[in-house]
């Protein structure tokens, strides 16, 4: 980049602001994309690798469990009132429930295991009951307790969703224990696993997406915008000798010159001046360049140049003729000063406040 | 370090930083606590409607099991204690006269109402109106208990509810009712006293209830017009009991005695009662049956010089009312079985 510094003298300090402007906005349009870009990355990662698992499974393994495995009232809707439970066994599994004491009632002394929760995501908790009781049970599977028996093949499984209606099928109850046997003599199970669909999402999604999306459309509208006006400096003869040296008498060709600047020739509300020499949405309070024309075409006059010229130059097709914009300068100098006492400077002066006008510099931008 | 490395170094930390971060917002929460459901709105029953019929469906089966092979072992392990004796006891009158095999009466399989009781300890009661299996008949009250947890609920008897008697109301079966010992305070009697009570009205009349307290109830009118019957036809063309007298002595068994209550807080209770109809003949005087029936045909003898006697058992069903509602105790059923007869 090239400072202000280095600009050759024949540059004014407003062209040197307006490209570290331009700079900067290109500068800050690509950060912006940049972190757009990024939270929207992360928004798809929350939805793909960084997303909760579509289920979880909660087991245990059972190496000396007894004869019977007990899972505790409510064990299975910890994760939720679907899923399914699966059950492995020497043999077909029986699982059978019933009241809420007859389970320990008919189990009495035995040793059998409880699954007594879920400490976390991946593992049950079991507790051995009775772990010097008998581990034999005689005919396990034809107490009058028993409210439902069903007998599965190992691995058994248990709908939690169907077993859920079922146990809440009639007046409101605590749940239930599910009492898991085989053959009375073999273990009651050897493992245990229970898993629970989730439909969780990462909350913060939608606002890595709604803000990444914001992010790179402002960016992309700055880019552009810069791209825009750099290549509009670019593509008019600002670093003409004309502009370069306003001042060089020699250098500014007579057409160059602008409209008179006599109030009385173009006042403000001078009926010939065009329309259509307002930019397009531009403010109508503030000057509208002429299709083509250049805010150093403002400054343009000579002051060793005579007015006569001028006048010349006022036979310009109207359209042309920036008219407005000089009367509003001429409104934005003082205005009691009479153009021919020092033109330059009055001009001078109003570019200074044109540059400073960010209405103006919007104007410009539209073009 | 150069100014490179140390930006990817920033750069990565940073990144790293945020992916730690969101991942850690990723991460799901710990499992909560067990659900132990919602509470019940009171107390519940234990058995269901549906259990309770199972149990029938068992009874039912081994009922008919035995009746068919004749054999009393087959009634275990559902049908015990005096059901079981008056079947074994039927059994062995059907060997002698297989005509009596038409007396085999039994419960059906299914229950028109299930008394489900809301007691979770042991011994646990129940109770049935059980259909009859033969179509048309008035349906059996069935008592049902269980001794412990691993023990079948079992049935010592039935009793076919009686015509023309309102019924007491009980509580559904999804609801259940508590059981009632044979020493329930909060009737009108003990479980216990109604089944003395009613035991000594059948045996000596109602002199020995002036307070009124049993209702009047087919069972008790049906017997005293059989033996009065009887008597007039022992007696005839003679004096009263000039040839013989007859009486039968009730007495109820302790040990079965169970119920159920009703919605109104009263009870509606089984009881066992055994009696023996007795015809004292008088000295000198003879009994001659001119057909065999089928006492005759169990004694093997239609000629009695000195007695003749029938032992009966009887299942009876009793609802008593509550103590703050007052009212008779009111026998609603019975079921009759002639356990044998012996003579000389």
């Amino acid at each position: 980049m090239q400072g202000c510094a280095e600009v050759p003298v024949s540059v004014s300090w407003k062209d040197c602001d307006e490209k570290e402007s331009v700079i900067i906005h290109k500068i800050i349009a690509i950060v912006l994309i940049v972190l757009g870009l990024t939270g929207l990355a992360l928004g798809r990662l929350g939805e793909t690798v960084w997303a909760p698992e579509t289920s979880r499974t909660a087991s245990v393994a059972l190496s000396d469990p007894g004869a019977a495995v007990v899972l505790d009232p409510g064990l299975l809707y910890v994760g939720g009132h679907e899923g399914e439970a699966t059950i492995t066994g020497a043999s077909d599994v029986s699982v059978i429930t019933a009241g809420p004491e007859d389970i320990t009632a008919y189990l009495g002394d035995a040793k059998y295991t409880r699954v007594t929760g879920v400490p976390d995501w991946s593992t049950l908790s079991t507790e051995v009951v009775n772990p010097e009781g008998p581990a034999t049970l005689d005919s396990p599977t034809a107490s009058d307790l028993w409210r439902s028996v069903d007998t599965q093949p190992s691995p058994a499984t248990i709908d939690i969703a169907a077993f859920s209606q079922e146990e809440t099928r009639t007046n409101p109850q605590p749940y239930r224990p599910i009492l898991l046997v085989t053959d009375g003599a073999s273990p009651g199970a050897e493992q245990v696993s229970i898993t629970w669909p989730v439909d969780a999402k990462n909350a913060w999604v939608p606002y890595a997406y709604a803000a990444g999306a914001t992010l790179a459309i402002l960016g992309l509208l700055l880019l552009v915008v810069s791209l825009g006006s750099s290549r509009r400096r670019e593509s008019v003869p600002a670093s003409s000798p004309a502009l370069a040296a306003p001042f060089d008498a020699s250098a500014a060709p007579a057409g160059a010159s602008v409209a008179p600047a006599d109030a009385s020739v173009a006042p403000v509300s001078a009926p010939e001046a065009p329309v259509a020499a307002s930019g397009p949405g531009s403010d109508p309070a503030v000057p509208a360049a002429a299709p083509g024309s250049h805010r150093a075409e403002r400054i343009a006059p000579d002051p060793e140049q005579p007015l006569a010229p001028v006048a010349e130059s006022s036979e310009l097709p109207t359209a042309e003729q920036p008219t407005e914009r000089l009367a509003r300068v001429d409104e934005g100098l003082d205005g009691d000063a009479p153009m021919d006492e020092n033109p330059a400077a009055a001009l001078e002066n109003d570019a200074d406040r044109i540059v400073e006008d960010p209405s103006t510099s919007a104007q410009e931008d539209n073009r | 370090m150069s100014t490179l490395n140390r930006r990817s170094l920033l750069t990565g930390g940073g990144a790293l930083a945020l992916a730690g971060f969101l991942t850690a917002c990723s991460e799901e929460a710990p499992p909560p606590a067990v659900p132990t459901g919602p509470k019940a709105e009171s107390s519940l029953p234990v058995v269901t409607a549906e259990q309770l019929g199972s149990y029938l469906e068992a009874i039912h089966s081994s009922l008919q099991q035995a009746d068919e092979a004749r054999d009393a072992a087959l009634l275990a392990p559902r049908v015990v204690g005096s059901a079981a004796r008056f079947r074994q006891a039927t059994y062995e009158i059907i060997a002698k006269d297989d005509t009596w095999a038409q007396n085999l009466a039994r419960p059906g399989a299914s229950a028109v109402v299930p008394i489900t009781s809301t007691q979770a300890e042991f011994p646990r009661t129940a109770m049935a109106l059980a259909a009859a299996e033969t179509e048309g008949a008035a349906p059996y009250f069935m008592i049902l208990q269980q001794a412990d947890a691993r023990s079948p609920y079992t049935t010592w008897g039935w009793a076919q509810q009686a015509v023309g008697i309102d019924m007491p109301a009980v509580a559904s079966p999804q609801v259940g009712g508590e059981s009632v010992p044979a020493d329930a305070a909060d009737l009108v009697m003990t479980p216990a006293d109604a089944l003395a009570l009613y035991a000594s009205v059948l045996s000596n009349g109602d002199t020995v209830d002036p307070e009124d307290k049993l209702a009047p109830n087919p069972f008790q009118t049906g017997t005293f017009q059989q033996i009065q019957t009887e008597r007039a036809e022992l007696n005839a063309g003679v004096q009263q009991d000039e040839v013989a007298t007859i009486h039968e002595e009730y007495a109820a068994s302790p040990d079965e005695i169970a119920g159920m209550r009703t919605e109104d807080g009263g009870a509606i209770i089984l009881g066992t009662l055994t009696s023996s109809r007795t015809v004292a003949i008088k000295d000198g005087a003879k009994v001659n049956y001119a057909e065999d029936n089928i006492y005759t045909r169990i004694i093997g003898r239609k000629e009695f010089s000195k007695e003749y006697v029938r032992d009966y058992g009887t299942t009876v069903a009793l609802y008593i009312p509550a103590a703050a509602v007052g009212g008779q105790v009111q026998p609603i059923g019975a079921t009759r079985t002639v356990l044998g007869a012996h003579g000389e």
